[in-house]
């Protein structure tokens, strides 16, 4: 469900995209497209360390989960089914290794000298897709030049992977979703933000997610029946109406920010589908991000391509309105200025509004940058070409409604000697995340950065009490495998919130809404997200930790971790209705719920239901849902309702994640003389009681 | 009206990086002294044929491409060098691969090879190792990767980046290669 709701509010029907060719030219696309069967390989493990590149390296952090960053990857595209024709299957393990020929889906870890040459040097990893040469009739499908019938994800052995962001590693969910983008057929985009833009860095998380771009490359390639498009064509030219080969088009939605790039053929002409709007259009040149290599143009063709200055359609400041109606075509010839531009990427940083850059560190735009919306933050900038000429119209972002106030020189200055700039940026709050592209211009010379900053929501921030029992509201300390409700604002979206569901591999899922939830890095299965509570299931990975860090990521804006503590158990009843002081409970022989109309025998079995038994004996995955045989039960609990003792079993509820059920043998009227509304308490092998609440006994 | 404040105190604290040390931990770009010191075979030459086959296992469809070599800059080289990307199509079955570098027939280059453990030489550092040249046999096309998700590579303040080497006739890149040759071949002697 990973910014399924967000991509489709953001871009519905949207279009506009690179695609991978075959040696000949033709379109890659699979034939399998609504029931995409990936495996993993057994060779990616948590903790795999290879010695394939020379050194002993660490491929995947010990306490890694690349099974459930896989899953979380392949429900990010399966996010687009609405929009795109496009599903994969439930992800399933395998041994077999990379193998072109047997039409199994395998993502593996490079096991051999053949694996390690296909690799670039320095690759975090390549997908292989295998592909028809002609017309006919392969494993069954009907083929044709260029359908893909095997995609293999081989992983790099040279780096070290995490999926818990842990210091100094690629993130394995970011490598997997760039990936499958390329075994859907698409290849680079020359947009910074996008889950295709080619290259990643460590601790970034940015290729995760998906853009604009991303749902045009599926929307379009694997349409669904009745989508409204338009379309935009053009020819990128000189002055001299020499065509600009292949020249970088980006089209902006002038109305949501929508961007979408493309690329120009040898004639410089381009032609995208595209949702009806209003577009702002530009043509650049390859730059300092993306190059000619990165869509496989051989040498004669890159140098075919010519230096020119970023050009807008109508001009930067007044860019011409390109209007795409349903079903209509709309032409945006574009005449660019010949020559290289003079300015070069700023050395950059934000800062609070009137803070103070002395002593930070500066580094110069380089890829994607995050930027929490609802906020008014100072852009502060510099470096060669950048200086006290600058005003404000010399700035400009394209998306995000971005305004650009009070532009001057900052009161400090590079290293180097050279001026700040600084810039008040008020962002409006956004609920899903988009791309904003920055133009820098001085004297005729354009730079342009395009998609380079990726809109988050707000922040999320955590109100007291954070993190509390779902069932008890205790606020204490957490457990492995509790049930526990996180209070803020900002946390999700804004609305009535989104329930949880089981992902194709029948895992709870660990995003809704666009809403994730670490602990240590460790994603929990959500239960409900919603914009000031979050109720999740505390991952079993905590066990035998005494705190964890916990960390609320809201459509790429995460908030500052806190600590929680982190002990064995955290027994909390639930209560019927929520609030009361009555325990949810039933009868085992039939099922109904105790009342006072309904109360329990003397000596009858009823079921408490609660949350935070901590983690069971058995080994059960978080996120998992525990089975029907055999229970997974614990032992070591102690129960009383008024005041006598009563038998008790604990178990996990079959079928559920983290919900708890305790089968109690009320004591037997001999025992126990009162009746009424009794108190039960339940206390745990590590003596943490429940809460108070009572159940009715008769 | 802007005003670059000067002032020592506030100066000094405030530190960029210089651009290779940047791309060295950001998005890594491969120097002029990284590619010389990474490639076993430099030359410059036209590509005059190209075919895809099956590697020798048989899991791996690679494009080769025969370069006839006009100058051999680094490496034994013969009259022809024969180079290999991942990619290409054999009978009715194809084979893409993100981050191969293309070549056609005609193609004037000065190419950095690499050799893959598989014994092919491979372009270095990707598309870094990739150079167009022009009919002034002048290089051109230095760009700074054209390979994803590029991990962290080698580099200093020092470092010389590649489009440096933009518009430089073939004999001049021979004397930079020979150059860091003898630089190499120094160092490993003091050792």
């Amino acid at each position: 469900m990973r910014y399924l709701a967000i991509l489709l509010l953001l871009a519905p029907g949207a279009f506009g995209y690179v695609r991978q060719v075959t040696a000949d030219g033709a379109p890659l696309v699979r034939v399998d497209n609504t029931g995409i069967q990936f495996n993993l390989d057994t060779s990616l493990f948590a903790g795999v360390q290879s010695s394939l590149s020379g050194a002993t390296v660490t491929v995947m952090t010990s306490n890694s989960d690349p099974f459930g960053a896989v899953r979380g990857a392949l429900a990010d595209w399966n996010a687009l089914s609405g929009v795109a024709n496009i599903k994969f299957l439930a992800l399933q393990t395998t041994s077999v290794g990379i193998n072109h020929s047997d039409y199994i889906m395998t993502i593996a870890l490079a096991k051999t000298a053949d694996d390690l040459s296909v690799i670039p040097t320095g690759g975090l990893g390549v997908t292989t897709d295998y592909y028809a040469a002609g017309n006919g009739t392969i494993n069954g499908w009907t083929v044709q030049d260029g359908s893909i019938i095997d995609s293999d994800i081989i992983v790099s052995p040279s780096v070290t992977f995490s999926t818990t962001g842990a210091s100094g590693t690629f993130d394995f969910q970011s490598l997997i979703t760039h990936e499958l983008g390329h075994s859907l057929g698409s290849s680079h985009s020359n947009l910074l933000g996008t889950t295709m833009y080619p290259y990643s860095s460590i601790g970034s998380f940015a290729n995760r997610y998906l853009s604009t771009d991303e749902v045009a490359l599926v929307t379009a390639v694997y349409p669904l029946p009745a989508t409204t498009t338009g379309t935009i064509t053009g020819k990128i030219t000189t002055a001299a109406i020499l065509p600009a080969p292949y020249s970088m088009v980006t089209m902006i939605d002038q109305s949501s920010g929508n961007t979408y790039g493309a690329l120009a053929d040898v004639t410089g002409t381009y032609s995208l589908t595209l949702p009806p709007a209003s577009y702002t259009v530009y043509a650049e040149p390859f730059n300092s991000f993306v190059s000619a290599g990165n869509f496989y143009l051989t040498a004669t063709q890159a140098a075919s391509a010519i230096a020119f200055e970023p050009t807008f359609l109508g001009g930067a400041l007044t860019p011409t309105a390109v209007n795409v109606t349903a079903n209509g075509t709309a032409t945006a010839n574009i005449s660019v200025t010949l020559g290289a531009s003079t300015l070069t990427p700023p050395a950059y940083v934000f800062l609070p509004v009137g803070a103070s850059a002395a002593g930070q560190s500066l580094p110069y735009i380089h890829g994607p940058i995050f930027l929490a919306s609802g906020q008014s933050i100072d852009f502060v900038f510099g470096g060669v070409g950048y200086d006290a000429t600058y005003t404000t119209s010399n700035v400009l972002i394209f998306g995000g409604g971005i305004q650009i106030t009070n532009l001057k020189a900052d009161t400090v200055t590079l290293s180097t000697g050279q001026p700040l700039l600084r810039a008040t940026l008020k962002i409006p709050a956004i609920t899903t995340p988009g791309l904003a592209t920055l133009i820098l211009t001085k004297g005729g010379n354009t730079i342009a950065f395009s998609g380079v900053f990726i809109v988050t929501p707000p922040t999320p921030a955590f109100t007291a009490p954070a993190v509390t029992n779902a069932a008890s509201g205790a606020d204490v300390a957490v457990s492995p495998g509790e049930i526990v409700a996180l209070y803020g604002s900002s946390l999700s979206q804004p609305g009535n919130g989104f329930s949880t569901f089981f992902d194709p591999n029948d895992y709870l899922t660990t995003i809704l809404g666009g809403t994730t939830v670490t602990f240590d890095g460790v994603p929990a299965p959500l239960i409900y997200a919603g914009s000031g509570q979050v109720n999740l299931v505390v991952p079993y990975e905590v066990a035998g930790e005494t705190s964890s860090k916990v960390v609320i990521t809201n459509n790429g804006s995460a908030s500052a971790p806190i600590a929680v503590s982190v002990v064995s158990d955290t027994p909390g009843i639930l209560a019927n209705p929520p609030g009361s002081p009555n325990a949810l409970a039933t009868l085992a022989t039939n099922g109904t719920v105790i009342a006072q109309s309904n109360p329990a025998p003397r000596g009858s079995i009823v079921t408490i239901w609660g949350v935070g038994a901590g983690k069971p004996s058995f080994t059960v995955a978080t996120g998992q849902p525990a089975p029907y045989a055999p229970p997974y039960t614990s032992s070591g609990f102690t129960c009383t309702v008024g005041g006598q003792p009563a038998g008790i079993i604990t178990a996990i509820a079959p079928g559920f994640v983290g919900l708890v059920q305790w089968n109690v043998t009320l004591p037997s009227a001999t025992q126990l003389t009162n009746t009424g509304d009794l108190p039960i308490v339940i206390t745990s092998p590590s003596g943490h009681t429940t809460q108070a609440v009572n159940i009715w006994v008769n | 009206m802007l005003r670059p404040n000067l002032s020592l105190t506030s100066s000094i604290s405030l530190i960029i990086l210089v651009s290779s040390a940047l791309f060295a931990t950001i998005v890594p770009r491969l120097s002029v002294e990284d590619l010389i010191d990474r490639s076993d075979v430099v030359v410059a030459g036209e590509v005059t044929r190209s075919w895809a086959a099956w590697d020798a296992s048989h899991k791996y469809i690679w494009t080769h491409h025969d370069v006839a070599v006009s100058s051999s800059l680094k490496g034994a080289a013969g009259s022809s060098v024969e180079l290999a990307e991942p990619g290409g199509a054999v009978g009715a079955e194809g084979m893409t691969i993100s981050g191969s570098v293309a070549y056609q027939v005609g193609d004037k280059v000065v190419v950095f090879l690499q050799k893959m453990p598989n014994g092919y030489l491979r372009t270095a550092g990707a598309g870094q190792g990739r150079f167009a040249l022009d009919s002034a046999g002048k290089i051109h096309g230095a760009s700074p990767t054209s390979v994803e998700f590029i991990e962290s590579s080698a580099g200093s303040a020092s470092a010389t980046r590649l489009e440096a080497l933009n518009g430089l006739s073939v004999n001049e890149l021979a004397v930079r290669i020979a150059a860091r040759i003898r630089q190499s071949a120094q160092r490993q002697g003091a050792r």
